[in-house]
């Protein structure tokens, strides 16, 4: 689950967060909408401990985001407007190193039948700077649920993917939380955010209940 | 198990585009070639200072590869959301880049020991220790400044500006002097003067384990 409160942060004289307090349950997907600017993506990089806060507090799954980033790193997995994808490799090899990264050696079978959810296996031996930004969506979404996060932060998951591309990535976010995980997606409209149960606004880095 | 990963990634990554280096290669052979043809002096005196010349402008190329390749599409996140320490990540990324300049070095070392004319057998060891103190020194303050300059707007001029600034009196002008000597045969002679380009290496590394948490931050 997530909990935070009072979650401020600036930069320079702009406030991007302003005291956000919220908390996502275990088994729930929480939605944040908001329009450009208001402070969507900073929120999920203090969440996932890319930024630091400059006041308030937080925790994600039990372990506090100052004091213990590595347990919360250990535990969450993000998926980002840029795609974190290395064009000179191939899917198979970005997928093969972001495990590594995680701790985790991929069999060639566990591989392909990553891919195979998101209907990358056909590509797995092309670098990645041939894909569309629709599949490096789809590849983005797929590394996220390498070794069993329990917690997702999603920045516009949906955004950039086909009608099949969006079928597919609802579906996993539901299993994903009717399993017991945590989802903490962003979103510009309601319509990118209809996997979740709930959802908030965020304007001007200010949090309403919606 | 990461660090052994971000290594075997950069090396990948660095030979399945391997532009950067060959620009290095051409890089140091030009200097090479134009001090040869510049400066008709005693070749061993003058090949010393050509080769790290050569070596410490075409590694500069080598080094601004290291983290500039993690903001193509921000995979620096991607490091940084892993389960490697920091520490880890930049100590991967130096290990890499000792590699990468270990495979420039023995190039640009064979052709202008090679172009000088140099008796390997009487300097082989001085010169082989010159060039892993100097290489170790290199590739740890450049990986240091390319993690200073990852956040900067003007992060490819930074860092050359960053290893000109402090790697001219503390790794270039010590490891020719070494060298120098070397090639004089006088390996206890070019292994004194390695305790300037060794303690920087040491130096940056230990401010390295204390700040990179910061240097890295957003």
């Amino acid at each position: 689950m997530i909990r935070a409160s009072g979650l401020t942060k600036r930069f320079g004289a702009r406030v991007a967060l302003d005291a956000v307090s919220l908390e996502v349950q275990a088994g729930q997907a929480v939605a944040v909408i908001g329009p450009n600017g208001s402070g969507k993506t900073t929120l999920l990089r203090v969440l996932s401990t890319l930024g630091r806060p400059d006041s308030g507090s937080a925790t994600v799954t039990g372990a506090d985001l100052l004091r213990e980033p590595e347990r919360v790193r250990a535990s969450t997995a993000v998926v980002l407007h840029h795609f974190m994808v290395y064009d000179d490799l191939t899917l198979e090899e970005n997928l093969r190193f972001a495990a590594a990264l995680r701790g985790l050696r991929l069999s060639d079978a566990t591989v392909a039948e990553r891919l195979r959810v998101f209907g990358l296996e056909a590509r797995a031996h092309e670098r990645a700077a041939t894909l569309s930004r629709g599949n490096r969506q789809r590849f983005a979404i797929t590394r996220a649920f390498l070794g069993a996060p329990r917690v997702l932060l999603l920045d516009e998951p949906l955004s950039g993917l086909d009608e099949e591309g969006r079928a597919l990535a609802e579906r996993a976010f539901t299993d994903f939380t009717a399993r017991g995980g945590t989802i903490l997606a962003t979103a510009h409209r309601d319509r990118d955010a209809a996997f979740c149960a709930r959802s908030l606004r965020l304007d001007r880095g200010a949090l309403a209940a919606g | 198990m990461s660090f052994a990963a971000i290594v075997g990634k950069d090396l990948r990554l660095e030979f399945r585009r391997p532009e950067t280096l060959l620009a290095a290669f051409l890089l140091g052979l030009g200097v090479l070639l134009a001090l040869r043809l510049a400066l008709p002096a005693d070749p061993r005196a003058t090949g010393a200072a050509a080769i790290w010349l050569a070596l410490f402008l075409s590694g500069t190329l080598v080094l601004l590869r290291g983290f500039a390749r993690e903001h193509e599409d921000g995979t620096l996140d991607l490091l940084l959301l892993s389960r490697a320490s920091r520490w880890g990540i930049f100590t991967a990324k130096a290990a890499a880049a000792f590699v990468s300049l270990g495979l420039l070095a023995a190039f640009v070392t064979a052709v202008g020991v090679a172009m000088y004319e140099i008796d390997l057998g009487l300097s082989g060891a001085g010169l082989a220790a010159a060039l892993a103190v100097g290489l170790f020194a290199l590739a740890v303050l450049g990986t240091y400044a390319g993690a200073l300059s990852a956040r900067a707007r003007d992060r490819q001029a930074l860092l050359p500006a960053v290893l000109v600034a402090i790697g001219l009196f503390t790794i270039l002008l010590p490891c020719v002097s070494a060298t120098l000597h070397a090639f004089f045969g006088e390996t206890w002679g070019a292994l004194a003067d390695l305790r300037f380009p060794a303690a920087t290496g040491l130096a940056v590394l230990a401010l390295a384990a204390v700040t990179i948490d910061r240097v890295l931050e957003e």
